[in-house]
């Protein structure tokens, strides 16, 4: 189980954290947009030994980001040391943009072959 | 059975030198460490062009170099990692092909001899090799315009392939270019714009560098080369062969080589061994054999290139999804800068994938994250464009190639580099950023940002220097003729023996001087 890791309310506060790095518009925010697929499956390989570190940052994020506005979560996220989010920022990007997805019809990547 | 030769490394200077061996009538073992590759999904986290998880073309993630003591994975870049593969980098590169400079060949007279560097004259001129980069031009398939150089001797023939079509972005630069009265020129490139040899054109994809072709477009040794010396039935490829020694008969010279493969070790014998393993693996594999190294030059003058270049944002979109992308580029800073050593050639950039230029090409005061972040990629990944290129490195004989007393699975000695190229060439890579920048304005860019260098380790896919070439063996390990000091029948033919790294892509100089040592064991043996 890729998401055996987290339990359901440590899910939403991933969730919550992706869509504030990448909050929804006309396209969808980061969680949908390809880095919740992204995490579930990197969570099995490469990004293994990233999962303390989310546990971490979920526990410094805590309940109160998840029942937050987008703007104070994007308040609250500014507020922290950017060396305790650049992971997930990176994650962020490449859940969104690495691979076919919104984020490349977003920004208008073709590929033709 | 005794082979005429051994060719160790499948990459661009192996298989030149194996093929042409095969093509002569001799009897050529090529052993290479990796695979065949098939074209297959490309991925843009693991590829040769952006490796933040892994690489496409190889090597095995479980090798390990060592950088100043610390041990380190292929995905870093202190493991100068080249590709492992049957072709090597010719299976996946952006496949340019320029010839260096006359200048390029006499970097000491024109320049001198900084202090702390080893900056060199190639013991031959371009005029010695340019009869061999029409070989390779004129066989393995090179499009483009020779005819349109300004900056070097008039071609005896025009390439066999007329350029790619010309792009939406590389029209801007043309016309930035015009305004600022600079010469330019269209990218050569080891790619089939018509169909040739046998193969498709190239499709125009969005993902040509860092990945395999998917219409065999690109000319690559492994296409090329390796198939006509299979052809002839005097080659035998071996892959997922690892050599790790260099077997040495009674008279101190070469009678083969040991190497591993799934079944395990193997020793094959032949009058020749013939060194293209890139200039690491060349460099560790004659330490490790205990070569001869008298003057202690093996290993040394390890360079690379340090990339100059800019990013700029223009007002409507540049991009037309036409790949591969990289379309025009001026030689005009490649010799005779104002203040600086050398110099390097300046070109639009191939498409770029969106994490590449998420990670490396948006402005450095745009937030990371965030509305503003997803915004402004929205709007401008097709408005941004780049203008970049190789700088001629002055070499630095502190940069370089050792063994470990760590061992790989093997038993052998894993690679430890260390050292940083010459200050020298941060000042011309700084240089250069401002050349880009320029260009990019004349273009139409309403912002630019990019550059910037520090002093590091420059190897990669571009390495080169560690059995450098020359007359004397007191700075060189190789004569010109590409056989090693101190010995009959051991030659290199990769980017190892190159003096100096040139201010060009240096793949075309790799195939054409292993043609040109080849071409002298050829007639040696008949």
């Amino acid at each position: 189980m890729p998401w055996a890791d987290f339990d359901d309310l440590e899910l939403n506060v991933l969730r919550a954290l992706f869509d504030t790095l990448i909050p929804a518009d006309d396209f969808p925010g980061g969680w949908d947009g390809g880095v919740s697929a992204y995490l579930e499956n990197s969570f099995q390989f490469d990004l293994k030994p990233f999962i303390p570190q989310y546990k971490d940052l979920i526990a410094t994020l805590g309940d109160e980001f998840l029942s937050s506005s987008l703007e104070a979560r994007d308040d609250f996220l500014k507020s922290l040391d950017p060396q305790l989010i650049n992971f997930a920022v990176g994650h962020a990007a490449e859940g969104y943009y690495a691979a076919p997805g919104p984020g490349w019809q977003m920004i208008g990547f073709e590929v033709t072959a | 059975m005794k082979y005429d030769a051994i060719v160790v490394g499948a990459g661009a200077g192996g298989g030149v030198a194996s093929s042409l061996l095969a093509q002569a009538g001799a009897k050529v073992l090529l052993l290479e460490k990796g695979k065949w590759l098939e074209f297959g999904p490309r991925d843009h986290l693991r590829n040769q062009r952006y490796s933040r998880y892994g690489v496409n073309a190889g090597p095995n993630l479980d090798e390990r170099r060592e950088f100043e003591g610390r041990v380190v994975t292929p995905i870093q870049g202190e493991f100068g990692n080249n590709a492992s593969c049957v072709g090597s980098g010719t299976a996946v590169y952006g496949a340019q092909a320029w010839r260096f400079h006359e200048l390029d060949f006499r970097m000491a007279s024109e320049y001198g001899v900084p202090e702390g560097s080893s900056n060199t004259d190639w013991p031959i001129t371009y005029h010695d090799l340019a009869p061999y980069y029409e070989l390779v031009e004129q066989t393995m398939g090179v499009c483009g315009h020779a005819e349109g150089y300004s900056h070097l001797p008039a071609f005896k023939e025009p390439y066999p392939m007329p350029p790619m079509p010309m792009g939406m972005a590389g029209k801007e630069f043309l016309q930035g270019a015009s305004k600022l009265g600079w010469e330019t020129i269209r990218v050569p490139l080891l790619i089939n714009s018509i169909p040739r040899d046998g193969r498709d054109a190239c499709i125009q994809c969005q993902n040509c560098v860092g990945f395999t072709c998917p219409s065999n477009a690109k000319n690559g040794t492994q296409n090329t080369m390796i198939p006509r010396g299979l052809a002839t039935g005097n080659l035998t490829l071996t892959t997922e062969a690892q050599v790790t020694e260099i077997l040495w008969g009674s008279e101190g010279e070469p009678k083969g080589v040991r190497y591993f493969d799934a079944s395990g070790p193997h020793e094959v014998l032949a009058s020749l061994v013939i060194l293209a393993g890139g200039a690491i693996e060349t460099a560790r594999l004659l330490l490790a054999s205990g070569a001869k190294n008298e003057f202690d030059q093996i290993g040394r003058n390890l360079q690379g290139h340090y990339y100059a270049g800019a990013a700029g944002l223009f007002e409507k979109d540049l991009w037309d999804g036409v790949g591969p992308g990289v379309n025009l580029a001026t030689t005009r800073f490649s010799h005779h800068n104002d203040g600086v050593l050398s110099g390097g050639m300046l070109a639009d950039d191939f498409i770029v994938s969106p994490i590449s230029m998420w990670v490396g090409a948006l402005p450095p005061d745009l937030p990371k994250w965030g509305a503003e972040n997803k915004a402004f990629f929205r709007e401008n990944y097709r408005r941004i464009h780049q203008i970049k290129g190789p700088v001629h490195e002055i070499s630095n004989p502190e940069c370089r190639v050792t063994i470990s007393s760590r061992m790989d699975k093997y038993g052998m000695p894993i690679a430890a580099l260390g050292g940083t190229t010459h200050p020298e060439t941060v000042r011309t890579a700084t240089y250069l950023d401002e050349k880009a920048r320029e260009w990019l304005r004349a273009s139409g860019a309403k912002q630019v940002w990019g550059g910037g260098h520090t002093l590091r380790l420059s190897a990669g896919q571009h390495q080169a220097g560690t059995c450098r070439m020359g007359t004397d063996p007191h700075q060189s390990v190789v004569d010109p003729s590409g056989r090693m000091h101190g010995y009959q029948n051991l030659y290199i033919a990769d980017g190892s023996v190159h003096p100096t790294n040139g201010g060009f892509n240096p793949v075309l100089t790799i195939l054409a001087m292993s043609w040109r040592t080849t071409s002298g064991i050829t007639e040696r043996l008949s």
